[in-house]
């Protein structure tokens, strides 16, 4: 099975956002590429970008842009199909609301609704495009998914959708995408897709978003290709093109993935509980998101509550599973004096995370408990947004 | 565990502080806004300056129209016509525009030339680029877009001054020697 190199998937990434007017198109090819991702890959045959149906979501996709460039695998690569998907920054409303809407996506599994709504107008082009070359093309055939943010999204569904309909191998490479859905869809999408290049950098704030239960895919393997050592949030660590900062095309330069640095999730299984004289350590941070996360987690396994919150998950939208969650936190505290002060760690931390350093944690009522969720993922949401911002 | 105070309820709160509240709110986001540079407006170089001949095997193509297209969040078209000799020329090309300070926003200047014969039209150039200063090559090779439209279109590499590591990938009929 073939594999794209960081750089030729970084570059594919990147050419794609070259499609959005497809009115301004070339006869020949949509995208140009180097000299070796030409030597891999013709877009001659399919010299029009992918175009989105009429009432695409947010009128974005529509007949009038275009969001995907599909190459022919040639030479080493002929047994392929290239996949590259824009992003669009007018779904930042979709990735940033507090009460992100969950409907139920391919493989019967619960995913952020923006997103499946977005995918659910580019699939028909997609079929269209690719269902003859992919029927006939036998098991060996490898298609590969590529987009960067809401882009890396897209590529998401589209590697699951293209594993349920036709028989080949489907690689995914994704750079500062967003969550795609709960549990039960990261598991499906980790054990489906052959291989999966999940690349961030550190302090890019949308692969936090949305926030848990929305969870990445891969659960399991190498977890995420973190490509630049930064910590912090950073808008300009989103950027895909050379001119950003430090901009994915700049550090998916390797020719192999070997030489990159794998960060397994940090805290994925492993437990976390916080102390509530200690929680002025917190800051806003992905390092804090994930350990906030983590500490979530193990508060509800520890009292036992794990799988029925986590069950809940599959309800129609993150506000009412974020209003279970507050009245089973409160259900906690009140079990012990243990637990409470567990949850006072926990909810100190994630004021302190939000910038509320003044708050201080006393009733652990339902009401305080669900204010805390609120802004604190009001706080994450706001930075995602402003990452997306767009005119 | 301390159990000093408890959250304010916005029941309690009426509406004049409410008001204030919104007020300095839309204030603050703007000098955010403004600190963050979101409503600077900034030059963004489309084009420079074009100068070319069209020629037929040779011989120099008479008033063809030549159009020049290019996208930065939205599109802008020029056009022209060759004269006797086949030549043509454009001004250069810049707009004023707040997208270069928005965080994350994947803007390209997306730009084409062609020229439209008999119904047919042919790629003098198409480029992008995330930059928004003309990148030099483009700048160099536009100054001298002679074109002969019995060559085939093809994919030029050329050097990218700003960014080695890269190249610019053009497509075009035209040739530079």
């Amino acid at each position: 099975m073939q594999t794209l190199s960081p750089k030729i998937a970084a570059e594919c990434a990147d050419a794609v956002y070259d499609v959005i007017n497809p009115q301004m198109a070339s006869r020949s090819s949509p995208i140009r590429s180097s000299p070796q991702l030409e030597r891999q890959f013709s877009f001659r045959n399919s010299p029009r970008p992918v175009e989105g149906e009429t009432g695409g979501i947010f009128g974005f996709y529509t007949r009038t842009t275009g969001f995907a460039v599909i190459g022919e695998g040639q030479q080493k690569f002929r047994n392929s199909t290239l996949i590259a998907i824009r992003g669009s920054s007018t779904m930042a409303d979709y990735l940033s609301d507090f009460d992100v809407g969950i409907s139920t996506g391919i493989n019967n599994q619960s995913i952020h609704s923006g997103f499946e709504e977005a995918f659910a107008s580019m699939r028909p082009a997609f079929n269209d495009r690719l269902a003859k070359r992919l029927r006939e093309a036998g098991p060996d055939h490898t298609v590969h998914c590529v987009g960067h943010s809401l882009g890396g999204a897209l590529a998401s569904l589209t590697a699951d959708w293209l594993k349920a309909q036709f028989p080949v191998k489907v690689n995914l490479y994704t750079f500062g995408a967003p969550r795609v859905g709960l549990q039960g869809y990261a598991t499906k999408n980790t054990n489906q897709v052959d291989a999966h290049f999940r690349c961030t950098h550190g302090a890019d704030p949308v692969p936090l978003a949305p926030v848990w239960p929305f969870i990445h895919a891969p659960t399991e393997g190498p977890g995420e290709y973190r490509l630049d050592g930064a910590e912090g949030i950073s808008f300009s660590a989103h950027t895909m093109d050379e001119n950003g900062t430090p901009g994915y095309r700049n550090t998916a330069t390797a020719d192999d993935w070997g030489k990159l640095k794998r960060q397994s999730t940090r805290f994925l299984n492993q437990p976390v509980r916080l102390r509530y004289e200690d929680r002025l350590q917190a800051s806003f941070t992905n390092y804090w998101s994930e350990k906030l996360n983590a500490a979530l987690i193990t508060l509800l396994k520890d009292a036992g509550y794990y799988s029925v919150v986590a069950g809940q998950a599959t309800m129609s939208s993150a506000l009412t599973f974020y209003d279970r969650l507050a009245k089973s936190l409160e259900k906690i505290a009140d079990a012990s004096t243990e637990f409470a002060e567990q949850t006072a760690g926990l909810l100190g931390h994630m004021l302190v995370f939000a910038g509320k350093v003044a708050v201080t944690v006393t009733k652990l009522t339902y009401q305080f408990i669900r204010w805390v969720f609120e802004t604190t993922v009001g706080a994450l949401n706001r930075c995602v947004k402003k990452a997306l911002e767009t005119l | 565990m301390n159990h000093h105070r408890t959250v304010a309820s916005w029941r309690k709160l009426s509406l004049i502080p409410l008001l204030v509240a919104a007020t300095y709110f839309l204030y603050s986001s703007e000098v955010m806004a403004d600190m963050f540079g979101w409503f600077k407006r900034y030059d963004v170089h489309l084009s420079p300056e074009v100068k070319g001949q069209l020629t037929d095997s040779g011989k120099p193509l008479e008033g063809i129209l030549i159009t020049r297209e290019a996208h930065y969040g939205k599109s802008y078209i020029d056009e022209t016509r060759t004269d006797s000799d086949g030549n043509f020329s454009f001004p250069s090309r810049s707009i004023r525009s707040s997208l270069p300070g928005r965080p994350l926003t994947e803007a390209r200047v997306i730009h084409f030339i062609h020229a439209h014969i008999e119904g047919e039209s042919y790629l003098l150039w198409q480029a992008a680029t995330g930059d928004i200063n003309v990148p030099r090559a483009f700048r160099e090779h536009l100054a001298f877009l002679n074109c002969d439209i019995a060559n085939p279109e093809i994919t030029h590499h050329l050097h990218n001054y700003e960014h080695p590591q890269f190249e610019h990938n053009i497509g075009s009929i035209c040739r530079w020697d």
